[in-house]
């Protein structure tokens, strides 16, 4: 117990670290995956193509080899980028790659007669994707979504691999120290857990939300 | 000057052929009810003029807009037609009100009080004013396509064109739907209605138009044409139709 209440500010701070990695990955990962599920719905060739080539490098590609690619990588080119950044641009191309195909598919599970009523109430295609596709395939993508979120939450302790000292890095030292490896991890485990449980709980809330509405 | 003025329309799938050179004019106040067998070729028809599929010769001309061979229908070709639904199509995520009004706010970019006044004299004119603030999965099949017609109808347009709209409805809901099309048609509103059953054509059309291998083997008034067909094809469909 007191080795718990002894390191439990600093793990506190590397939760914050972890809670770091994960926000901003998720947003821009979420803005440039939009752009990849817009690409790969697109009426041309090009953009279809080119959406398809980034979710089939990023899907095939394990996270830990984006990490080391992004930073150890890179550096040969001659830019040395902190551990941290190299964990958030890694962590955001992961992302982009996953929400991407997941959105892909939600727009693309909406019915073709939906795009149909779309156009003849004279409705152009980037508007009705907007506006009537959607709102429709939020919540499709509302599941897989929030468990791929999850996974990015849990992913986020490989950055520990390239020396971002987040939550399992920060365990990792713990442990070390106090010689109570399983209270540590176990407490890790519990501090994971609590970071992903609210996703969950709120996906199955808006879920039931919008079945009461319907 | 007709409405809507098909000229030697050929719509071809691949090898086969849907529709095979079909001239049609439709008049202002006129009802026109498409009879034929599935694979006729008149769904097809509908949607060329609906501007939902690209045909390979001739032309649709549509109040002021002409749609021509290979030529996707662009945005200004819709301001002239609405297009009710087999399956309604409806929009799951908006109220009855708000489906029928999307498209005068997000496309006519009408304001706000004209849009509030066409959505409720549509939803009025279809009788289900007071279902304006209910989603689609609370409201019956007749309902449902009830307010799918309400909102081709709040677009104002010239002609409404009706793929089969109670081929999805339980028999005591057509009722509904015919009563709503029959008011309409009373009215002087334009329709062109596709559809294999012959009661349903009769009560609402006034012309009768009988497609077969995608030619117009028979046109002309409806209560005419029904009772005295002059082409076996015709004469053999009223046959198995009224046997159903």
């Amino acid at each position: 117990m007191d080795t718990v209440i002894k390191y439990l500010p600093s793990l506190g701070t590397s939760a914050l670290i972890t809670v770091a990695l994960f926000i901003v990955p998720a947003v821009c990962g979420a803005v440039i995956g939009l752009m990849v599920a817009i690409a790969r719905t697109a009426k041309s060739l090009l953009p279809r193509e080119l959406g398809k080539l980034f979710i089939f490098a990023i899907q095939g590609t394990p996270v830990l080899l984006l990490l080391l690619i992004v930073h150890y990588g890179i550096a040969t080119i001659g830019f040395r980028l902190p551990p941290a950044l190299s964990a958030i641009i890694a962590l955001t191309l992961y992302a982009a790659g996953f929400l991407g195909e997941i959105w892909r598919g939600a727009i693309q599970a909406v019915p073709q007669t939906q795009w149909e009523a779309a156009r003849s109430l004279g409705f152009g295609r980037t508007r009705a994707l907007l506006l009537l596709i959607a709102p429709q395939a939020i919540w499709i993508a509302l599941p897989a979504t929030v468990g791929f979120l999850v996974s990015l939450m849990k992913v986020t302790s490989l950055a520990a691999i390239i020396g971002v000292v987040e939550l399992t890095k920060t365990g990792m030292m713990i442990a070390n120290l106090s010689f109570e490896p399983m209270l540590v991890y176990g407490l890790l485990g519990a501090i994971y857990f609590m970071l992903c449980w609210p996703m969950s709980r709120l996906s199955r809330h808006l879920e039931m939300v919008q079945h009461a509405n319907r | 000057m007709p409405i809507v003025s098909v000229r030697q329309l050929s719509k071809s799938y691949g090898e086969n052929t849907v529709i095979d050179h079909l001239d049609l004019d439709i008049d202002q106040s006129s009802v026109v009810a498409v009879l034929g067998r599935s694979g006729s070729g008149k769904s097809t028809l509908l949607r060329c003029i609906g501007g939902l599929e690209v045909f390979q010769t001739g032309q649709v001309a549509c109040g002021d807009q002409v749609l021509l061979p290979m030529q996707a229908a662009d945005q200004s070709y819709f301001r002239n037609i609405g297009i009710v639904f087999q399956h309604f199509n409806l929009f799951p995520h908006l109220t009855a009100l708000s489906n029928v009004t999307i498209a005068l706010r997000k496309v006519q970019r009408l304001d706000k009080e004209l849009v509030a006044k066409r959505g409720r004299k549509a939803l009025e004119t279809v009788g289900l004013w007071e279902k304006a603030s209910a989603y689609p999965a609370r409201l019956s099949g007749g309902q449902q396509q009830r307010v799918a017609i309400a909102r081709a109808l709040a677009l104002e347009p010239k002609i409404l064109l009706l793929d089969e709209v109670t081929s999805a409805l339980d028999p005591e809901l057509v009722e509904e739907v015919i009563g709503v099309l029959r008011s309409l048609a009373e009215r002087g509103d334009t329709m062109l209605l596709v559809t294999h059953d012959i009661r349903f054509a009769q009560t609402v059309a006034d012309h009768v138009v009988f497609m077969h291998k995608g030619k117009i083997h028979e046109q002309g008034k409806a209560h005419e044409v029904i009772r005295q067909p002059k082409t076996d094809e015709f004469a053999q469909f009223l046959g198995i139709a009224n046997k159903l």
